[in-house]
């Protein structure tokens, strides 16, 4: 197996943890926003649409920029009935399939057209129908950059089980449900 | 070739298998709607530009600002579940209940209600009173299958007391506000912990060997220092959470600015006790994201799953199969709730939220349910999903801190009662439908919020915010093709 390889997916693991470090900022931020947004509402008795749009624009960013680095600790939620059963083998092999028959055709195709969405947006110069509300492009670029990078993360994954499998290096395919 | 009729069971098929095999849920869904899309298409089924709407789900899921508040929830919760506050609760009110048979038990259960809405997961509570309560229950001779139980079942109260996350999530599925969902679970989370108490007082009458006292010369005095401390560690967070609940339930707040309000007054609570540091806001903050991303695709899993289950008439095909059901509403109820007890043998409360109720919640409102007795029921029957045992996920936690010594199959064989006092509550709620619906009366009816709108009252000044699932770039893009 080629060593470029596992640079790529170390690359990738390493890109993906920086933007799941903003997206955990982005849930303070959106947490200090929004109630900065009530408290002027109370106070003031006004609302800005763009800040309250703002509020979801944190909100897709935190999860379109965490859900990559989410995947890679493996916290995507299972259905574990029978996975806890399988043996370390063959859940390499199950998540080396899974990777390139489920993960990346969805990652591929929803990013593909959303794509198309945003460029659209972009050349429009879409704004909110609401008065006072913000520029479109800059969410649908999130929902594309997100499915880019899940993509990305697809690979780096299907790279790191492949490379399990052959023994090239060792992954722990221990998994523990999400905390709930 | 496959007969149309034939493509929705199917498809709902082909979704048990995939999500069986045990990869990532959110994909496996997704998988499934691409993969049945695909031979939609290829069967003329509908148009190719059918999979151009995904992106637009996306964007719509994206943009509802009643999800916003899962990740304030989660937040506030983590927070003041890093507070130590389970630790001084369950500790003060062990010594204060100690005395009496059957004295730890109900301290378990009441704090159990309590962190359930106050730190609104159930893995927190689990985990403190497996930590804290069980090896005293064990050193001073409970049963240690009761102990377990009461321990497990104590936890997931947390699903159906508010703010629950489960209530949010069926709130918007059903199209129906999160205030009166969280003034409906009122009622059964109340009865629930009767029913637990209840069966601790008869184990204590009956089988007192099990749930004995704790022996005098274990027993503190209790004074004014133990009422302090059991004072100071409840009092002020308890404050925080009926502060944000009142004000939710009243319609002064929508849940997402009351989510952002009570992280905001938890981040000072902590402050005032002096654990505000920079790792404890750091890990609520990522865990908070990973929870948040894992939930929402889950969401966006099963949208593009339900927008080809539907493409193929799925719901046409569900609708058929349960209202020709015998026994009008109840037959009705009756059998979604056994489909949801089986389902909840292996599906986490999300993933049954998330595609299951889409499909049942346009039959029930055809039969005339009242659809916040109908999401209250469902997460009142959900919660088994947290006690089956022995997939069950609060056993699994209680297990991963219990004694070496405890054997798991006391673990499992103690939540069986649990599990049927759950039940109980389940065919209470169908048969006694005010439980959930004498507390939602009128004012939460301001939030009569039907969808995703931003702030209800925003509108009266300003323009009403509209989540624009219909924009003019999609049909522009339809149009071009």
């Amino acid at each position: 197996m080629p060593k470029q390889l596992l640079f790529f997916s170390s690359f990738i693991d390493r890109l993906n943890d920086r933007f799941g470090v903003f997206a955990s900022w982005l849930v303070l931020i959106a947490v200090l926003v929004s109630t900065a947004n009530a408290l002027i509402r109370y106070g003031f008795n006004v609302s800005s649409n763009g800040w309250l749009e703002a509020q979801w624009y944190l909100f897709a960013g935190m999860v379109m920029f965490g859900a990559a680095t989410t995947f890679r600790l493996n916290e995507h939620v299972r259905v574990d009935v029978l996975y806890a059963l399988y043996p370390n083998k063959f859940r390499l092999w199950l998540d080396f399939w899974g990777g390139i028959v489920f993960f990346l055709p969805v990652t591929i195709i929803i990013g593909y057209y959303s794509w198309e969405f945003f460029i659209t947006s972009v050349i429009q110069n879409e704004t909110s129908s609401n008065p006072g509300g913000l520029i479109r492009w800059p969410v649908r670029g999130a929902i594309t950059l997100g499915f880019f990078l899940l993509t990305l993360q697809g690979l780096s994954e299907i790279i790191k089980r492949y490379a399990a499998i052959i023994g090239v290096i060792k992954i722990d395919p221990k998994y523990e449900r999400p905390l709930q | 070739m496959i007969s149309h009729d034939l493509m929705a069971p199917i498809m709902f098929g082909g979704l048990i298998i995939f999500l069986l095999l045990g990869y990532p849920a959110a994909f496996s869904l997704g998988a499934v709607g691409l993969f049945f899309a695909f031979i939609g298409i290829e069967m003329g089924m509908f148009q190719p530009t059918f999979l151009q709407a995904l992106p637009d789900r996306v964007f719509g899921i994206l943009s509802n600002d009643l999800l916003l508040s899962i990740p304030f929830f989660t937040f506030m919760g983590a927070i003041l579940e890093k507070c130590g506050l389970a630790e001084d609760m369950l500790e003060g009110l062990g010594q204060l209940f100690g005395p009496v048979r059957g004295g730890l038990a109900y301290a378990v259960i009441l704090v159990g209600a309590i962190l359930g809405a106050i730190t609104g997961t159930v893995a927190a509570s689990v985990i403190a009173m497996g930590l804290i309560s069980l090896p005293v229950m064990l050193r001073y001779g409970y049963n240690p299958r009761v102990a377990t139980g009461v321990i497990a079942a104590s936890g997931t109260i947390t699903q159906l007391i508010p703010p629950s996350l489960v209530l949010i999530v069926l709130a918007d599925q059903l199209g129906k506000s999160v205030g009166d969902m969280y003034a409906g679970a009122i009622g059964p989370s109340i009865i629930q912990v009767s029913l637990f108490c209840l069966f601790i007082f008869f184990l204590s009458i009956f089988r007192p060997q099990d749930v004995p006292a704790l022996p005098p010369e274990a027993r503190p005095k209790i004074d004014w220092k133990l009422l302090k401390k059991i004072l100071w560690g409840i009092v002020p967070s308890i404050a925080l959470i009926f502060l944000v609940l009142g004000t939710i339930l009243m319609g002064l707040a929508t849940p997402t600015e009351g989510g952002a309000m009570g992280s905001v007054g938890a981040l000072i609570l902590a402050a005032m006790n002096k654990r505000l540091q920079k790792t404890l806001v750091w890990e609520a903050m990522t865990s908070t994201m990973r929870i948040n991303a894992m939930v929402i695709f889950i969401l966006i899993g099963s949208t593009v799953f339900g927008l080809t289950f539907r493409g193929v008439d799925g719901d046409l095909w569900i609708e058929e199969l349960l209202s020709g059901l015998p026994g009008g509403q109840v037959g009705f109820l009756i059998a979604v709730n056994l489909f949801v007890f089986f389902l909840a043998f292996f599906l986490d409360y999300f993933e049954i939220a998330f595609i299951i109720i889409p499909l049942l919640a346009p039959v029930a409102e055809k039969l005339g349910i009242d659809l916040i007795w109908f999401g209250v029921l469902l997460g009142a029957n959900m919660q088994t999903s947290f006690m089956h045992p022995p997939f069950g996920f609060a056993l699994f936690y209680l297990r991963g801190v219990a004694p070496k010594s405890l054997k798991s199959s006391d673990i499992y064989y103690g939540a069986l009662p649990w599990v049927g006092l759950q039940l109980i509550l389940v065919a209470i709620i169908i048969f006694i439908p005010e439980t959930v619906t004498y507390f939602v009366d009128k004012p939460a009816a301001v939030f009569d919020a039907s969808g995703p709108s931003v702030d209800p009252l925003a509108g009266v000044e300003q323009n009403e915010i509209k989540v624009d699932s219909s924009s003019d770039i999609e049909r522009q893009l339809r149009e071009n093709k």
